[in-house]
C-alpha cells in the first residue's frame, strides 16, 4: 500500500499485502498493541527487510501474517496473499495457505525440525502434503531440493537425523522444506541469528540465490543492519509496534530520516579498522524500550529516548511523512517542524 | 616465572588443555571425548584487554571459564597476580577471588531472581568481609552510580529491570571487590544492539577509571575490536592467531582470522558486500580433520596442511600464528 516501489523495467508483481495490521496482546487482562497499524507489500523477486530490536513487534507481526497470533491476542487489519484475504480464513484455510503459498524459515532450525524423523522423511512429507505424488517421486524431488539448497551429498542426507547435522546444514534442510510446495513468498525470521559468522554468510548468499532463481518475494526479519544493508531491497524500521521509517535500503542507509534509525546505525558494532574506532565510545541511544504495558500511549513511542524530541512529540503520534525517497514517522520530516521546535 | 625484557603480565596461562566426556545418548552413540582445548597459552598485561574471538565450539568460553576457576583444566598452569592460580583452593581461593571476577552473557541467569539488586552487589563485599553496615550501603550506592544506575535500583528485583539494567547490576557486582581482572563472557550478546553499545561504552569507561584488565570473550569480532588491545582467534580448541588488535585486523595472517575479519566487515552496513569467503562449517572436535584442523575449509591449503599440524609460533612484531603459509592469499 504505502511501500515505495523503486520502479524496475517491469512492474513487480505484488504477492503479499499487509494492511493496517494490529496485534493487541493481553498483559494482566488489559490489551496493549504489540503491532500497531503496520502496512506493506511484498513483490516478486524482491526482499523487504523488517528491522527492529526486542519489543519492536517484529515477531508478533510474522505470527499474525501466518495466522499464528497467540491465544488471547486481538488481531485487526488485513493480510492478502495471491488475491485472497487471509484474515478472513478459517484456521484450516489458513493452514492450507501457510506452507503452500508462504514458506517459512526461523531462527532455530533445530527447533523447526522434528528430531525423530530423518531429513528425507521431513522433506518428503512436506512435498506430499502439498501434492499427491508417489513416495518414490517425492524422494527424487527431495534430493533435487536438497541439491538446490546446496546440501553436500543430497542423496545421503535423506537418511540423516537433524542432530547429526551442523546448524548451517539444518537451516539448509529447513529451506528445502519451506520450498517443497514451491511457494511464491518466503518469510525468513532471523534465519542466521543462531549461526556462526562465516556460516551465516553462506545462508544469506543461498537465500539471495533462491530469491533470484525462484523469483520469490522475501520478508526478511532481522535485528542486524549489516544484513539489511547487504541482503534487502527495501526496509521497514519497526519501533514499539509501529513502522517508524520505510525506504529503499540504499536510500535509508545513505540518509536515515528517523532519529531512531540514525541512532541504531551509530550503534552497529563496526569493525575498528586501522585502529580507528578502537577504544572509541558508541554514540548510543539513551535508555531502552519499555515493556509493552509501560510505554507511552500518547505521542511518539520513541520520544522518551529521542535526542531531538520537542513539544508535540509527547502529545501527538506522528504520521508517516514523506522524507527523502521514503517515509518517516517523525514531526521533523514535516517542513515546518524545525521552526516549531 | 618471568619473561626477560617484558613487563610481568597480570595473568599468564600456559598449555591449558581440557577434554569433556560426552554422555552416551539414548541411541547408544557417544561415550566419546571432546577435546575442548588443546594446549592454549596467552598472557594479559596489567590494564590491558585481551579479546577471545571464535565461533561456537572453538574453545574460547572454556578457556575463559578456566581462568575464572569455573572449570578445572586437565593440564596447564595459570600465573595470576603472582600466584599459582590453579593450585589455589578453599579459603585461599575465596580470598583471592576478589581480584578476578566474571560478567556472564545473560544476567537473567547470573543474577539471583529472589534477591534485590543492592543485596546482590553487596554480597561479595560481605562474603569477603570488605565492608559492613553504613560503609557497605554507601559502597553499593557508589557502585550503582559507577555503572550508571540510580540508588533506587538497589531495592529492585532483577525481574523489575530491563536486560541492560540487569547487566549493569551484574557488572557492579563484579566490580564490588575492586578486581584487577574481569572475565567478560559474551557480555553484550544477549542484548539489543542499542543496549549492547551502552554496555560496551560502560566497560570502556570503567577500564579507564579503574585501570582494570578484561578478558573479553565474544563471537563478534567487531565488538572485540572496539575494546581489545590484543586479540586471540580460536578455532577448534586452539588459538590459531594472536597479536595486537590493530595489526591483526589490518592484516590477519591466518586464513581463518582473515575470514572472520571479512565476515565482520560484511556486518558493517557501510562496507560493500562480498561473497562468503569460507565454505563448510566448524568440524566435529571429536573427530577433527588431520593435520591443520582448518585445512578442509582453507582457501590456501596445500598437501602438507592435511598431514602436519602447524604450531602457534612467533611471526614477529608480537604476533603469533599457527599456519605454514601465514599471510598468503587464496
Amino acid at each position: 500500500m504505502v511501500t515505495p516501489a523503486p520502479a524496475p523495467a517491469k512492474a513487480p508483481e505484488p504477492l503479499l499485502s499487509v494492511e493496517q495490521l494490529r496485534v493487541e496482546l493481553p498483559v494482566d487482562g488489559v490489551l496493549y498493541p504489540a503491532v500497531d497499524g503496520v502496512s506493506f507489500t511484498l513483490f516478486a523477486g524482491r526482499t523487504l527487510a523488517v528491522v527492529g530490536e526486542s519489543g519492536s513487534g517484529k515477531t508478533q507481526l510474522v505470527r499474525a501474517i501466518l495466522g499464528l497470533a497467540p491465544d488471547g491476542a486481538r488481531v485487526g487489519g488485513k493480510v492478502f496473499c495471491a488475491g485472497r484475504e487471509l484474515t478472513a480464513l478459517s484456521d484450516g484455510g489458513w493452514r492450507a495457505v501457510r506452507g503452500r503459498q508462504i514458506g517459512m524459515v526461523f531462527q532455530e532450525p533445530a527447533a523447526a525440525l522434528d528430531p525423530v524423523w530423518t531429513i528425507g522423511a521431513q522433506v518428503v512429507e512436506a512435498i506430499r502434503l502439498h501434492e499427491p505424488v508417489s513416495r518414490a517421486m517425492a524422494r527424487r524431488r527431495a534430493v533435487e531440493l536438497l541439491a538446490e539448497v546446496a546440501f553436500p551429498e543430497p542423496a545421503r542426507a535423506l537418511g540423516e537425523y537433524p542432530h547429526r547435522l551442523s546448524g548451517g546444514l539444518r537451516q539448509r534442510a529447513c529451506l528445502a522444506i519451506a520450498l517443497a510446495s514451491s511457494p511464491k513468498v518466503l518469510l525468513a525470521d532471523e534465519p542466521t541469528a543462531s549461526l556462526d559468522a562465516t556460516v551465516a554468510l553462506q545462508i544469506l548468499e543461498l537465500l539471495e540465490r533462491l530469491r533470484r532463481e525462484r523469483d520469490l518475494a522475501v520478508l526478511l526479519i532481522t535485528h542486524d543492519l549489516g544484513i539489511v544493508a547487504k541482503h534487502s531491497d527495501d526496509v521497514l524500521v519497526l519501533y514499539s509496534g509501529r513502522v517508524v521509517e520505510q525506504a529503499a535500503t540504499a536510500a535509508l542507509l545513505r540518509a536515515p530520516a528517523h532519529p531512531y534509525t540514525r541512532g541504531l546505525l551509530h550503534c552497529v558494532p563496526a569493525l575498528a579498522r586501522q585502529g580507528r574506532l578502537r577504544g572509541e565510545r558508541y554514540a548510543v541511544i539513551a535508555g531502552s524500550l519499555e515493556d509493552l504495558s509501560a510505554r507511552p500511549r500518547a505521542g511518539c513511542a520513541f520520544a522518551p529516548r529521542c535526542p531531538e524530541r520537542f513539544a508535540p512529540c509527547e502529545t501527538r503520534v506522528p504520521e508517516l511523512y514523506a522524507a527523502g525517497e521514503g517515509l518517516s514517522r517523525c514531526f521533523l520530516s514535516l517542513p515546518a517542524a524545525r521552526s516549531d521546535g | 616465572m618471568t619473561t626477560p625484557g617484558a613487563a610481568e603480565p597480570l595473568l599468564r596461562a600456559e598449555g591449558l588443555t581440557k577434554r569433556f566426556a560426552l554422555q552416551r545418548g539414548i541411541s547408544g552413540a557417544g561415550g566419546e571425548v571432546l577435546p575442548a582445548l588443546r594446549g592454549v597459552s596467552f598472557a594479559i598485561a596489567p590494564g590491558q584487554t585481551l579479546g577471545f574471538v571464535g565461533e561456537s565450539g572453538s574453545g574460547k568460553t572454556t578457556a575463559g571459564r578456566i581462568v575464572a576457576r569455573l572449570v578445572q583444566p586437565d593440564a596447564g598452569r595459570i600465573l595470576f597476580d603472582g600466584t599459582d592460580w590453579l593450585a589455589l583452593s578453599g579459603a585461599a581461593l575465596r580470598q583471592r577471588r576478589r581480584h578476578l571476577q566474571v560478567v556472564f552473557q545473560d544476567p537473567q541467569n547470573s543474577l539471583n531472581p529472589r534477591m534485590r539488586a543492592g543485596a546482590q552487589i553487596a554480597e561479595p563485599l560481605r562474603v569477603q568481609g570488605l565492608a559492613r553496615g553504613g560503609a557497605l550501603a554507601e559502597r553499593v550506592r557508589q557502585l550503582l552510580s559507577d555503572v550508571g544506575l540510580g540508588a533506587e535500583t538497589a531495592t529492585r528485583f532483577p525481574s523489575d529491570l530491563s536486560g541492560g539494567q540487569r547487566q549493569r547490576v551484574a557488572i557492579a557486582r563484579a566490580l564490588a571487590t575492586s578486581p584487577r581482572l574481569v572475565v567478560c563472557d559474551e557480555p553484550v550478546s544477549a542484548l539489543d544492539v542499542s543496549v549492547g553499545a551502552q554496555i560496551v561504552n560502560l566497560l570502556l569507561d570503567l577500564r579507564e577509571r579503574a585501570g582494570l584488565s578484561y578478558l573479553f570473550i565474544s563471537h563478534d569480532l567487531a565488538v572485540v575490536s572496539r575494546i581489545a588491545d590484543r586479540i586471540a582467534v580460536f578455532y577448534l580448541g586452539a588459538i590459531v592467531e594472536e597479536g595486537p588488535a590493530q595489526d591483526l585486523i589490518a592484516r590477519p595472517l591466518h586464513p581463518y582470522a582473515r575470514a572472520l575479519v571479512a565476515a565482520a566487515v560484511e556486518s558493517d552496513p557501510s562496507a560493500p558486500p562480498r561473497a562468503p569467503v569460507l565454505p563448510g562449517e566448524l568440524p566435529s572436535a571429536v573427530n577433527p580433520p588431520s593435520g591443520c584442523h582448518f585445512h578442509p575449509r582453507c582457501p590456501i591449503a596445500r598437501p602438507r596442511c592435511a598431514q602436519e599440524a602447524p604450531i602457534l609460533s612467533d611471526s614477529g612484531s608480537g604476533r603469533r600464528v599457527a599456519c605454514f603459509y601465514p599471510g598468503e592469499m587464496g
